[in-house]
């Protein structure tokens, strides 16, 4: 394809993902470098069928006023990106420095909601994933050495959770777990622990 | 486990709509013929425009959506969205010009965040107009603006059943929750239940409400006065957590995953002996539907209860009312706003007085309303109507499930829970 007809070819979807993808990626990051307006915030009186308090109340008109001056809000660089609630990075060189060990500065730092999120994610990654595949080997092998009047149904069985509709699936999971469930239970048995909670797992 | 964890309950609670649904389609099938008789003759009086309303789902609601429903006829649409998601999908439905829902069934703290973007009307005009069977104790004002018509009034108060604590000894039904927690050991320790007591306590904002509910309790504020500040983290905090540990202590393990759905279901079995519950849900827990007499019959409403020598109850009054959207044409204004008079109108209320504590003409109270009427005469708060209430709200709901399964001190949860609510109101604009 000469050179010019292939980019008449392409045109079409170059525009669509240049608008569709491109521009709102760029968007979004110079909206994340904007902070909302300082509210203006007045003092009323709110009234309703529990009788009457003086609040706080935000002065809308102040306050699209300001909106209007300048639509994308309070220009705020990389705070958001590290505040608290994302990279959180002074509350991490406050651990850093604090911390006598590296394990109290980890538990600082788990208890910080990005780094929360991102260890669940890197332990199901590098726990759950080789498990399934490794479990699903084991089983492929145990299923090729049986007797062949055996390979059928056993062959149905194995597969039978990944015929199941997901949702379903996970419902019958969810109630499996339960405290009062079978699988709950049997843990909490095992595990001699009567206020074991699966379901409650704070990780 | 967080992330699984919040998908699976999400099948669940909407398994759990859409089986209340199916129920509901029934009632409402036959409410709405039952209405029609009345409508037919009557009208609304609505020419022309456009109804369509986004509101929580809950038994109340459902009736006023149903009879607000019956306007619809020649050149007038009646469309309702109930879903317990309302809250989520509200800001961007009403910012959108036209807006998605001309009517939006609001509380305290939803309204709040409406008008802290400006996205609601006042309804002077309308009230004026077409507001004549209203009480005034019905309007809700802010800085002397009507913003919204309150219907039914709502607050967590202590159900209990009064078979268990006979058995066990306990003489009276419990005022305070020191006395729960003295009935819940006497209920274990008799071999009754495992786990007596059951509060929402589904992490997140179900938690959060918890928690605001017991340091109301206290008469704390949450902010330095005058300020978006946040002040829990001091005695009144720590001792609110400590009351909420020794609770759920008392509690099946899985506590964190119990919203009103799941309490309710778990009275209606007879599983648990001292609940926290919505008054909302007391028409639906004494109605014996899914549930057995010995249970239902037991079934006792009281006030929720104080603590720690305080006078105030260790609840917040909510009142659930209607507002309508800015960003629509008066025609559509007016026609929801007459809809919705229709659907909370003495006829409605009479129809379904159990349902809920009503605002409004014609409601004779009931057992199914003593607890909410109870906690209100006790001289419980109404959930505090500040801008920066809700982003307290969603930090308390992340951060104090730490603490309640030991994993932090109650003090380093406070200070996770000022520091989380510090940077998101930095980023709303709250705080400089």
């Amino acid at each position: 394809m000469k050179n010019r007809t292939f980019f008449w070819f392409i045109l079409p979807s170059l525009v669509t993902m240049m608008l569709f993808i491109a521009l709102p990626i760029g968007s979004v990051f110079i909206q994340s470098l904007h902070i909302e307006h300082t509210t203006v915030l007045k003092e009323v009186k709110n009234c309703g069928p529990f009788g009457c308090k003086l609040e706080m109340q935000v002065d809308v008109d102040a306050t699209s006023q300001l909106k209007q001056d300048s639509p994308l809000g309070k220009f705020n660089g990389f705070g958001t990106y590290k505040n608290r609630n994302h990279l959180a990075v002074s509350e991490l060189s406050t651990a850093w420095t604090n911390s006598p060990t590296f394990g109290v500065f980890l538990s600082e730092a788990y208890n910080l909601p990005f780094y929360r999120a991102l260890a669940f994610t890197l332990t199901y990654t590098f726990v759950v994933t080789p498990m399934v595949l490794l479990l699903g080997f084991c089983i492929a092998l145990g299923v090729n050495s049986l007797p062949k009047q055996f390979k059928g149904p056993t062959i149905f069985v194995s597969l039978l959770p990944m015929i199941v509709t997901p949702l379903i699936g996970s419902l019958i999971l969810f109630w499996m777990i339960d405290a009062e469930g079978i699988l709950g239970s049997t843990l909490q048995w095992l595990f001699e622990d009567p206020n074991l909670s699966l379901k409650a797992s704070p990780k | 486990m967080v992330g699984i964890n919040q998908d699976v309950a999400k099948f669940v609670v909407s398994y759990y709509n859409w089986e209340k649904q199916m129920f509901l389609n029934k009632i409402t099938v036959a409410g709405a013929f039952m209405f029609l008789g009345t409508t037919a003759m009557a009208g609304c009086g609505i020419s022309s425009g456009n109804v369509s309303i986004l509101s929580n789902d809950f038994p109340a609601i459902q009736a006023v959506t149903a009879a607000a429903s019956t306007c619809a006829g020649d050149g007038v649409m009646v469309e309702a969205n109930l879903t317990k998601d309302h809250k989520d999908i509200m800001v961007a439905a009403l910012t959108a010009n036209p807006a998605q829902y001309t009517s939006i069934i609001a509380s305290n703290s939803t309204l709040v965040t409406l008008m802290n973007d400006g996205l609601v009307q006042s309804l002077d005009a309308l009230v004026e107009k077409h507001g004549s069977g209203l009480k005034p104790s019905q309007l809700v004002t802010v800085d002397g603006k009507i913003m919204a018509v309150a219907f039914m009034a709502n607050a967590q108060h202590l159900f209990s059943r009064s078979d268990m604590l006979e058995q066990a000894g306990v003489s009276s039904i419990p005022a305070t929750y020191e006395d729960v927690l003295v009935a819940a050991e006497a209920i274990k320790s008799a071999g009754l239940m495992d786990y007596p007591v059951a509060l929402n306590t589904k992490a997140g904002w179900n938690l959060a409400e918890e928690f605001v509910n017991m340091y109301m309790g206290t008469g704390a504020e949450f902010f330095k006065p005058g300020t978006a500040e946040v002040a829990v983290n001091n005695d009144h905090g720590v001792a609110t957590l400590n009351m909420l540990k020794s609770l759920v202590a008392y509690s099946n393990p899985d506590y964190l995953t119990y919203d009103s759905n799941a309490t309710q279901a778990e009275w209606e079995a007879g599983n648990i002996a001292l609940a926290t519950l919505w008054g909302s849900r007391g028409g639906a827990v004494l109605d014996g539907e899914g549930s057995t007499e010995a249970v239902t019959s037991t079934t006792v409403l009281t006030g929720a209860p104080t603590w720690g020598n305080n006078a105030r109850p260790a609840s917040t009054l909510w009142w659930d009312g209607i507002a309508i959207s800015a960003n629509i044409s008066d025609e559509d204004a007016e026609a929801t706003f007459i809809a919705m008079m229709h659907g909370i109108s003495s006829d409605v209320i009479k129809a379904n007085n159990d349902a809920t504590v009503w605002l409004g003409d014609g409601y004779t109270p009931s057992a199914a309303s003593a607890g909410v009427t109870a906690t209100a005469a006790g001289g419980a708060a109404p959930y505090p109507m500040l801008p920066f209430m809700g982003t307290l709200h969603g930090a308390l709901g992340a951060e104090i499930s730490d603490f309640l399964q030991g994993s932090e001190s109650a003090e380093q949860a406070l200070m996770d829970v000022e520091a989380a609510y510090t940077a998101a109101a930095t980023e709303k604009g709250f705080l400089k």
